[in-house]
């Protein structure tokens, strides 16, 4: 009885694509939710589920395509009814919609009994209808541009990538939302509940209830348009071919798009190359960090213009800040640079000669852990090239100054600063007027500036007397270079000879005899004699205990008391004159630092008074 | 009588004594002693002879004495008394052979090992007597997977804490990066020219993060471990969430706020989430900014800089073209000024939806009630 009341609505076809869509839909609308928001319990078993976000996304994409297909379908079913079956479109919404709207309201409330007379679609199937098509072309487009971001960036803004973005996830909450609730309500939950009630009729009645216009169709006309021989001709010869070949390039370049672009890399490059273990590079610590690439201008010294730099200005900062912090405290390989003469001892920089020195080519290797010197090897090259000065010197000079010599540079200087003190035997008994004095006064050490008391005294400042920059600077290289006298042994023994006879002329006594007599007088003998046995008799034991701390071996100053020969031969006492002996001068004035007893220097001042 | 009483008892007594000895007091001591004694001994252990003078050790050790070892390196064993004693360990008094255990006498035992490295790699657990829970921390850092698989180069407790010289942390003379700076040079290069490293080291900023605040300091976590890089955005959402700290510089409290809503952010903590032990190849904070060499993204060095920010994208997505950077929001919010279109793509839907599900819902709750109202009247 009731399936003569029964009617066909929709289409096998239609029904399946339906079906189709409907999977596809909620399918989308689960793994686009558990992307949306992934972080709920629901979300991320829904990702569990799927084996990951991964295949969540795969699986995205292939139901987006399938959802895809199914427009073109559903183009092709429409275009097909509208235009080979000739059937009136009724789902096209015209101004009779707003009115049915409004009249629905008014229905529902109870305002009118009078219902809107919708057609096949009634009025809340046209409205979904339209809004799935109004979603479908935003998610197909925004899921384009969000799969493909780079091809979508090469013609548009970035900004509609965002866009895109947050257009597809809204719009995918309004569509499962109006489904939810419009789909679900009218298509399914109310007509459900009159089957499951077993209210078949009031199905039937519900159904003219709501499809009035399609009812009277359905019952009354039974065939809207016949299909036509005309029409099924059309339908295979241009229809079908051009539908299949449209759709067909539509697929192809939809399945062309979503594969085309390879958006990013697929495994991730390491975000930063360095080396894990480099212990300490000559950058790495708190004084290294500092080190510079250019000089500062304090580093350069006095001679900032036009100068080589040198050890003392410059070089030794930039060597204690690079290398001494493993070659000095930790003392690498033997090797210990905190020093001038070190780094030159060490054999590791031969001045002048920069291709010949390992220095620099360590300096410059990566590999060596202190290695990296950027900017500062043109300063060591410049620096070993121009002789590996110790201390600075203005340029120009340089030739001035390695050819230094007692005779041409130093003696003026001498004359100039030095021997108006330092003569004979006054003032710490120095006398820097000739080579051989100078040399006896124990003041330099060859090659040594360092370890020369003579620069040492000055450069400490204090000494009543000094020298001028350049002066000290001359000296300093004199010294370092060998203090050469600039004259033959026989030169510079006659300037000794000449200094002291014009010193003995002027003081009206007898200038020292020849080296060669060897010979004492008969007077001379017997004071000898007589001041050797008082010297073995007891007061040699006080030089013993009071002087040879020092002055013994050691001869600090150049001062041997160790011996009654030495003694004689030291020049501090004159035989005969307490009063003109050094010795007993020093002693009385009170200024050396260890002073004998009055008794025994009583004794020392009676030893020498009967020496005559 | 009372003589035999007596005498008895004098006799008996020390027999009962001996008895009450050997049954119960002498057996009650032997437990006691058995007892305590795996304590007395790991006390004397653990503290060495609290007795001994450290005047001493000093008499020697004050000179600039040498240990030559078979490798030819000859250490000195000068230790700096002033040091030692304003040391956390000298402050406390704690004798020299509380940690050089066995030291007690002059000569001391021989040397066996072949070289200074081997030394100090023998004398560090000792350290751990006194602190286990560092023990238990160190475990399974890198540090020690390494020394174990054979590695003598790595770091032990002394070559960062240092020897006679050890201070509290906080109170450290030198900053942390220079500690790690010893082995890990170059990093530590990079890091001080980095935002980070440069406000500690040229500032003194606290605020800053140094080496231990990202990587621990005993627990060490790395790059080795494919989890530190997933997680590590958490790491600088340590301060970078702060909205407190960051608004005291004047930089943006959101950025993982925003980063976790992108795409990348969003999918690195899924992995987080459901995947720790997967890599994925979506980018964290530090592939944009740089590791230990990220800077301020106003600097024109930053790799996350406008300028810049194209090289950067085409570390991942090489064939990104100058619209490309666009697309990412730089950590602002969609209501911000920059990011305006995306806002209003945003609006749109806050009143689509709210109208249209509204009105909908409106329409289904009252064509229930009329349907229902129908139904009643019977059709």
């Amino acid at each position: 009885m009731y399936k003569s009341l029964m009617f066909v609505r929709f289409a096998l076809s239609d029904r399946i694509g339906h079906w189709i869509l409907a999977m596809a839909f909620l399918v989308l609308a689960l793994t686009g939710f558990s992307q949306m928001v992934p972080l709920n319990p629901v979300s991320l078993w829904i990702m569990n589920a799927f084996g990951g976000v991964g295949n969540i996304r795969i699986v995205h994409h292939i139901l987006g395509f399938i959802f895809f297909v199914m427009m073109l379908y559903s183009i092709g079913a429409v275009t097909y009814r509208a235009f080979i079956r000739r059937i009136s479109i009724k789902a096209v919404p015209d101004f009779s919609d707003i009115r049915d709207i409004f009249q629905s309201y008014k229905y529902n409330f109870n305002l009118t009994n009078e219902k809107p007379s919708a057609g096949r679609v009634e009025l809340t199937g046209k409205v979904l209808l339209w809004g799935l098509i109004w979603s479908s072309v935003i998610m197909v487009i925004s899921g384009f541009i969000i799969l493909n971001p780079i091809a979508a960036t090469n013609l548009l803004p970035g900004i509609v990538i965002p866009m895109a973005k947050t257009a597809h996830g809204y719009e995918a909450v309004l569509v499962v939302l109006a489904l939810a609730l419009w789909h679900a309500y009218f298509l399914l939950m109310k007509q459900l509940a009159f089957l499951i009630n077993n209210k078949f009729p009031e199905a039937r009645k519900s159904r003219r209830f709501d499809h009035p216009l399609e009812t009277v169709d359905w019952f009354d006309k039974r065939e809207i348009v016949p299909v036509t021989q005309q029409a099924i001709e059309t339908y295979w010869r241009y229809y079908l071919p051009g539908y299949l070949l449209v759709s067909g390039f539509i697929m192809m370049g939809a399945i062309y798009f979503v594969n085309f672009e390879k958006t990013s890399i697929l495994t991730l490059i390491n975000p930063e190359d360095v080396n894990i273990y480099a212990p300490e590079t000559m950058l790495a610590s708190a004084d290294l960090s500092t080190a510079p690439d250019v000089i500062p201008e304090h580093l350069v010294g006095p001679y900032s213009v036009d100068t080589i730099h040198s050890w003392d200005t410059c070089i030794n900062t930039l060597v204690l800040t690079q290398c001494t912090k493993c070659h000095e405290t930790e003392n690498v390989i033997g090797v210990n640079l905190n020093t001038y003469s070190r780094l030159v001892e060490s054999g590791l920089v031969v001045p002048g000669e920069p291709d010949n020195s390992p220095f620099l080519e360590i300096v410059s290797d990566a590999d060596h852990v202190g290695g990296h010197v950027n900017g500062l090897y043109a300063v060591y090259y410049d620096w070993i090239a121009s002789g590996a000065p110790e201390i600075s010197y203005p340029a120009g000079l340089i030739e001035k100054y390695s050819n230094l010599t007692w005779k041409k540079d130093i003696l003026p200087i001498m004359t100039r600063n030095c021997v108006e003190c330092h003569c004979s035997s006054n003032y710490g008994y120095l006398d820097f007027r000739t080579y051989y004095s100078t040399l006896d006064s124990d003041s330099i050490r060859f090659s040594s500036p360092d370890e020369s008391k003579m620069l040492n005294i000055i450069e400490e400042g204090g000494h009543p007397g000094l020298l001028s920059a350049e002066g000290l600077l001359i000296m300093h290289e004199w010294i370092r270079t060998g203090a050469r006298s600039g004259m033959t042994p026989d030169e510079a023994a006659d300037e000794y000879r000449a200094v002291q006879l014009e010193e003995c002329v002027s003081k009206k006594i007898e200038p020292p005899a020849a080296p060669t007599s060897g010979v004492l007088t008969s007077e001379e003998s017997a004071a000898a004699s007589d001041m050797k046995s008082i010297w073995d008799s007891g007061l040699g034991a006080i030089f013993q205990a009071g002087c040879t701390g020092c002055h013994g071996a050691g001869a600090m100053g150049g001062l041997n008391l160790s011996s009654y020969e030495s003694v004689m031969a030291s020049g501090v006492i004159v035989p005969g004159d307490p009063a003109k002996s050094l010795l007993v001068t020093k002693m009385e004035s009170g200024s050396h630092p260890a002073l004998l007893s009055a008794s025994d220097l009583d004794a020392v001042r009676n030893w020498i008074a009967g020496g005559v | 009588m009372a003589i035999k009483r007596k005498g008895g008892s004098i006799l008996i007594r020390p027999v009962k004594m001996g008895v009450l000895c050997i049954c119960v007091i002498y057996p009650a001591i032997a437990l006691a002693l058995s007892l305590t004694s795996p304590y007395l001994q790991s006390a004397q252990s653990a503290w060495g002879q609290e007795t001994a003078n450290n005047d001493k050790c000093f008499e020697c050790h004050s000179h600039d004495f040498a240990l030559d070892f078979p490798s030819g390196e000859s250490v000195s064993v000068h230790v700096d008394k002033e040091a030692y004693d304003s040391s956390v360990h000298g402050q406390k008094g704690f004798a020299c052979t509380t940690c050089h255990v066995g030291n007690y006498e002059y000569p001391h035992p021989i040397q066996t090992e072949v070289n200074y490295r081997d030394f100090a790699l023998k004398l560090y657990p000792v350290c751990t007597q006194c602190h286990e829970e560092q023990l238990e921390e160190i475990e399974n850092n890198p540090h020690m997977v390494s020394l174990a698989a054979g590695n003598p180069r790595v770091a032990v407790c002394t070559d960062c804490h240092g020897k006679h010289n050890i201070q509290k942390v906080s109170e450290a003379k030198s900053p942390i990066n220079r500690t790690c700076g010893k082995c890990h040079g170059e990093i530590n290069e990079l890091y001080e020219k980095s935002v980070h490293g440069a406000a500690l080291i040229g500032e003194g900023n606290p605020d800053v993060p140094t080496c231990t605040d990202c990587h621990g300091a005993h627990h060490i976590t790395g790059p080795s471990n494919s989890p530190f890089h997933l997680f590590s955005p958490q790491i600088c959402a340590k301060c970078h969430g702060d909205t407190a700290l960051m608004n005291k510089y004047g930089i943006n409290p959101n950025v993982m706020e925003t980063y976790v809503t992108d795409f990348h952010g969003k999918t690195v903590m899924i992995f987080e989430t459901i995947a720790s032990d997967q890599e994925t190849n979506k980018p964290v904070c530090i592939d944009c900014h740089g590791v230990h060499d990220m800077l301020a993204p106003t600097d024109t060095h930053s790799s996350v800089m406008k300028e810049n920010l194209l090289v950067t994208c085409r570390k991942c997505h090489p064939e990104a073209s100058a619209n490309f950077p666009d697309s990412w929001l730089s950590h602002y919010s969609p209501g911000e000024a920059r990011v305006r279109p995306v806002f209003f793509v945003q609006a749109f839907y806050w009143i689509l939806i709210p109208v249209l599900i509204g009105g909908a819902a409106l329409y289904v709750i009252s064509d229930y009630l009329r349907q229902l109202k129908a139904i009643r009247r019977g059709g």
